[in-house]
């Protein structure tokens, strides 16, 4: 796996070599932490360092509804533990930045929440900083937010980022969003840069879908967005796989680390598909905490779905074409 | 069908409460119902009584309750909490302080708020507290012990642990805290890697979830097989459970699931009876040789069932009724047995039938009421999942419906019980929620809703009638009946709002004139009919309301129900005198107030107890609004009154759309095409026909399109 993903890297770099002799573009790669405890494997800190990864773009907490916030209604989740092991990895890899990103969940900044916008921001920035000096990472100058927004609540999310962004500019610091293809359309949010989501493209409970991660027909009709998209962008590529279990034609779980080479207990049905033949346990993973108590029966369909380096390197070419300053830097979703 | 009946009749008699699990499950393992998805609250129930205990009851249940629910790792100094009396409490106490702080601090370390504090800041402190408690009063020993553990627990200290556990867990005599350290001890048990016996602890504590993570490593054929080799009291344990868990997933099985082809097909479900066949002759053998025969041979009369093997499945379950067992074994294998009976004989409703369902009805609730108030010491007694998912009556009862379901609805549906379907699929909600909602929250429960939406008048007036004089037609119907706790002002109200939806108006104020002030002022609709104006002419101007924040509507005890009816029956009193173009007026206006208070109308709490923009089909009282129209179009003589009617031809909704829409590619534009035998269409052209259009088109994007179209 390592290896392929070597080579996945290589065609990508190959393919910026091309574009950079178009347009004289250096990209720097990043990655994004997304997991609940900082704790690098050593295959993973063998990935970083083979492609020098510049920037690691570090999830710290969630947002959540919560009404026992009386003022607001939301409260942070899921705070990222052992950070504190980020400053030394910091200290001794090509790793020179670190970018806070704050998850909001779907719907928590609605569209009464105007007037609350200050307050939000407020408490954002300061738990931001509080995570990174409690943790030996001193105050990092950007940081990003992520949130699914939609027309609907536009105005109340745009204008909390509008205060943020002036309080970090206010001591010379940037703030960055997530962009998700179809937000391609709307209005651009009022930051400094933004990161194109280009994964979880599709839709993973459907037993129809192709690939969830990525597909060409899924960006697609959004590229024409692109070139008039106001906003510096960098793009976030998919370097993942998963096996989306289904049973009796229903999605019913994620579950990584199955060998589905193993023809003992997986039948191959088509080049992304097996079947489970016996009751089985899903193993335990490196980036698992706890054993899922989820089984496999016989009969479940597997649909392995893994991101493709060929792909993204078509998508980063031609999104290059269209505005140069989308491949200066690539962050990968691992 | 003799040996079914006495099943039916004595099979409750054993049952202890057991988990739900899908409405049918395989159960050899000791359950602890307050374990798992309860375990907060059971644990909650334990520090409440505690507190309670310790402050000589001099502070509620309650206070203390949502002290805990609530209060942050710093609610002792917080002002928040200042004036809260249990905190206040504490205070004053030293040692009761020093406890309570350390355990708040520990809690800090995961606690997710606003104001951050570094990892393991929380945890150190309560260590550091812990430290500090070496000489508490005896009353809090086995606290203190307690809270050794976690602490230690969370420093991933297990030696720590475990000589916490020796020291002072294994001689704890308060079993409920002994139970709760047990369970820290078998997690360094399980990281030490002794599965069983650490399975061995959690499947005596019930806890399921842990068990399901160990038994992980012992799944299927070949763990099972290796587990069943294993000659220790530990391994027996975790063989039982294991076993539970294949039985329990091969019922669920996923054979039919998606194939790709003809051959796919065959190959998996030959797989699917490769791995059964293997497990079940496993089971088979250990039958043979093993001094657990009842589990053994229970479970392969489980597999048989799931197969659709019942004739087999019956001679294994009734040679696991005569083998020895635990009480659980033996409930389980009747249970079991009693699946078999029935899946052997098709059940045929009769009058023996009947009597016998209605004392295991009464059975289940009796027990189930113990179980409640023998809950109710323990949890807080608002919380209904955990009734849910807890009480032995849901899962029994939702069994025996499973069990009888296709003889009682066949039965209920011949005899025209509307009641009978009603109050029978909705029991689980009645018992469990019994004495915990308003007359208000009755709307949105499900037999409401089943009687509003899926029964005709007629149904729906003789349920109110049975429930009122608490007759049924057998003896089933009246023990569930006698059960149904059913406020008669709600029936009152959903039968004579029923009535006016179909313009019965005079037989409606037979039921609303019953509705007593106090009745009405609890409903959630009083706030909106309060708003609204009566008189207003929705179909030529659209009004504008305030969304109505129910908190701030002064009560009112108006019943604008039978106001409206009432007004309705002398209108129709007051037509027969008219005629012409009077004539067409009333009723007109009369169409106006009928549209106005149906679903699509500004008044739609009159007819409606509930409203939601997805709802696009109109109420009856459209369809009544529509017949006064017409009427008005014969009765009507002038060109001016004639255009009214046609305007509320127009506007009243059929429930057939206007309009078909297509999407043109090439010119990426919407393309609308009117809906050709359209019942407001005549309307539509003497609109468009007889008045400029541009007059009454403004608020209209329909007759403005229809307009351009013709």
């Amino acid at each position: 796996m390592h290896t392929k993903r070597l080579l996945n890297l290589l065609l990508i770099a190959l393919a910026l070599c091309t574009s950079c002799a178009k347009k004289k573009v250096n990209t720097q790669y990043s990655m994004y932490y997304w997991r609940t405890t900082f704790e690098l494997s050593e295959g993973e800190r063998a990935w970083m360092d083979s492609i020098g990864v510049h920037t690691l773009y570090v999830r710290l907490f969630d947002v959540i509804k919560d009404s026992r916030d009386k003022e607001l209604g939301m409260m942070p989740d899921a705070t990222i533990r052992g950070l504190k092991s980020l400053g030394s990895l910091q200290a001794d890899s090509n790793l020179k930045r670190c970018i806070p990103v704050v998850f909001v969940a779907p719907g928590v900044i609605a569209k009464n929440d105007e007037a609350n916008a200050d307050a939000i921001a407020s408490r954002l920035l300061q738990r931001i900083d509080a995570i990174t000096e409690g943790n030996g990472l001193g105050i990092c100058d950007e940081i990003q937010i992520d949130y699914d927004w939609a027309q609907s609540n536009q105005k109340a999310y745009f204008a909390m980022l509008r205060v943020l962004a002036s309080k970090l500019h206010g001591s010379n610091r940037k703030l960055s969003t997530t962009i998700r293809l179809h937000q391609l359309a709307l209005e651009a949010p009022p930051v400094d840069r933004g990161i194109l989501m280009l994964y979880n493209t599709g839709k993973l409970q459907s037993m129809e879908e192709t690939n969830s991660i990525l597909t060409r027909e899924a960006v697609e009709p959004y590229l024409r967005h692109l070139s008039s998209y106001a906003l510096p962008l960098s793009v976030a590529l998919p370097d993942f796989s998963w096996n989306a279990v289904f049973r009796n034609n229903e999605f019913a779980f994620l579950a990584p680390g199955l060998q589905l080479s193993d023809t003992t207990m997986f039948v191959q049905l088509d080049s992304t598909h097996w079947q489970s033949r016996f009751y089985q346990s899903i193993p335990l993973t490196a980036s698992a905490t706890v054993q899922s108590s989820e089984r496999l029966l016989p009969g479940d369909i597997i649909r392995r779905e893994e991101s493709d380096a060929a792909l993204n390197r078509e998508l980063l070419d031609r999104m290059s074409d269209l505005r140069s300053d989308i491949a200066e830097e690539v962050v990968y979703f691992r | 069908m003799a040996l079914l009946m006495c099943m039916a009749t004595h099979i409750w008699a054993c049952w202890t409460p057991a988990e739900y699990e899908g409405g049918t499950s395989f159960r050899i393992v000791q359950p602890f119902p307050d374990f798992n998805s309860a375990y907060t609250n059971s644990t909650l129930g334990e520090t409440v009584n505690f507190w309670f205990g310790y402050f000589k009851k001099s502070i509620k249940q309650d206070v203390i309750r949502d002290f805990f629910k609530e209060a942050p790792y710093d609610a002792l100094d917080n002002e928040n909490f200042a004036s809260n009396p249990f905190a206040v409490a504490v205070k004053k106490d030293a040692n009761a302080s020093k406890y309570l702080r350390a355990c708040l601090m520990l809690q800090g370390d995961t606690e997710e708020r606003w104001e951050y504090r570094p990892e393991g800041d929380c945890l150190g402190e309560a260590a550091s507290m812990l430290k500090q408690m070496n000489s508490m009063p005896e009353v809090f020993a086995s606290r203190v012990a307690l809270l050794k553990m976690r602490v230690y627990t969370a420093q991933k200290d297990y030696e720590k642990v475990e000589k916490v556990w020796n020291s002072e867990g294994k001689s704890c005599s308060d079993k409920a805290l002994q139970n709760r350290m047990r369970g820290y001890y078998a997690g360094v048990l399980y990281k030490q890697g002794k599965l069983t016996e650490a399975m061995s602890i959690y499947a005596e504590l019930g806890d399921q979830v842990s068990m399901r993570w160990c038994v992980s490593k012992f799944i299927g054929y070949k763990g099972i097989k290796q587990l069943s080799e294993m000659q220790t009291a530990d391994a027996n344990v975790a063989l039982q459970y294991a076993l539970q868990d294949y039985v329990n997933y091969y019922w669920h099985k996923g054979g039919d699931s998606f194939y790709y082809d003809e051959e796919d097909l065959e190959r998996v479900v030959g797989d699917v009876q490769k791995d059964a066949n293997r497990m079940k002759q496993f089971c088979a053998e250990m039958a043979e040789k093993s001094s657990d025969k009842m589990i053994w041979l229970s479970a392969l009369s489980w597999m048989e069932l799931a197969d659709g093997n019942n004739a087999e499945a019956l001679s294994h379950a009734q040679q696991a009724c005569k083998q020895k067992g635990t009480v659980l074994q033996k409930e389980n294998a009747e249970r079991i047995l009693m699946l078999a009976n029935l899946r052997n004989a098709p059940i045929v409703m009769n009058e023996k039938v009947l009597k016998a369902l209605a004392n295991d009805f009464q059975t289940l609730c009796t027990r189930s009421e113990e179980e409640i108030a023998s809950k109710d010491a323990k949890v807080s007694p608002d919380d209904l999942t955990y009734r849910y998912d807890n009480v032995a009556f849901c899962p029994n009862y939702c069994f025996l419906m499973d069990t009888y379901k296709s003889a009682l609805d066949e039965y209920f549906k011949k005899n025209h019980l509307v009641h009978g379907q009603v109050i029978a699929d909705n029991m689980c909600d009645q018992i469990l929620s019994k004495s915990y909602e308003g007359a208000a929250s009755k709307w949105q429960q499900n037999w409401f809703e089943a009687l509003d939406s899926s029964f005709g008048l007629e149904d729906v007036a003789s349920f109110c009638e049975a429930i009122k004089k608490k007759k049924f037609a057998d003896a089933f119907a009246q023990q569930l009946g006698k059960k149904f706790d059913c406020d008669t002002q709600v029936l009152n109200d959903l039968v004579g709002t029923k009535c006016m939806r179909e313009g019965k108006y005079g037989q409606a104020l037979n039921y609303l004139n019953q509705l007593t002030p106090n009745y009405i002022t609890s409903t959630n609709y009083r706030a909106y009919l309060a708003t609204r104006n009566f008189g207003y002419k929705v179909m030529f101007q659209r009004s504008q309301y305030k969304e109505v924040d129910e908190e701030m509507i002064v009560p009112t005890a108006t019943n604008f129900k039978a106001e409206f009816c009432k007004d309705m029956v002398d209108r129709i009193n007051a037509l027969s005198s008219l005629t012409g173009d009077e004539k067409a007026k009333a009723e007109i206006e009369m169409a106006h107030r009928m549209f106005q208070a149906s679903n699509m109308g500004d008044l739609w709490a009159l007819s409606e107890f509930g409203w939601s923009s997805a709802n696009t089909t109109p109420n009856k009282l459209c369809a009544q609004a529509r017949v006064q129209l017409n009427n008005a179009l014969k009765d009507c003589q002038s060109e001016a009154v004639r255009f009214d009617v046609y305007y509320g031809l127009a506007s009243v909704p059929t429930g057939e759309p206007f309009w078909s829409l297509d999407y043109d590619w090439d010119e990426q534009v919407s393309v609308y095409k009117f809906t050709r035998f359209h019942p407001c269409r005549a309307a539509f052209d003497y609109l468009v026909s007889h008045r400029n259009v541009r007059d009454i088109v403004s608020t209209c994007d329909v007759l403005r399109n229809y307009a351009k179209q013709n």
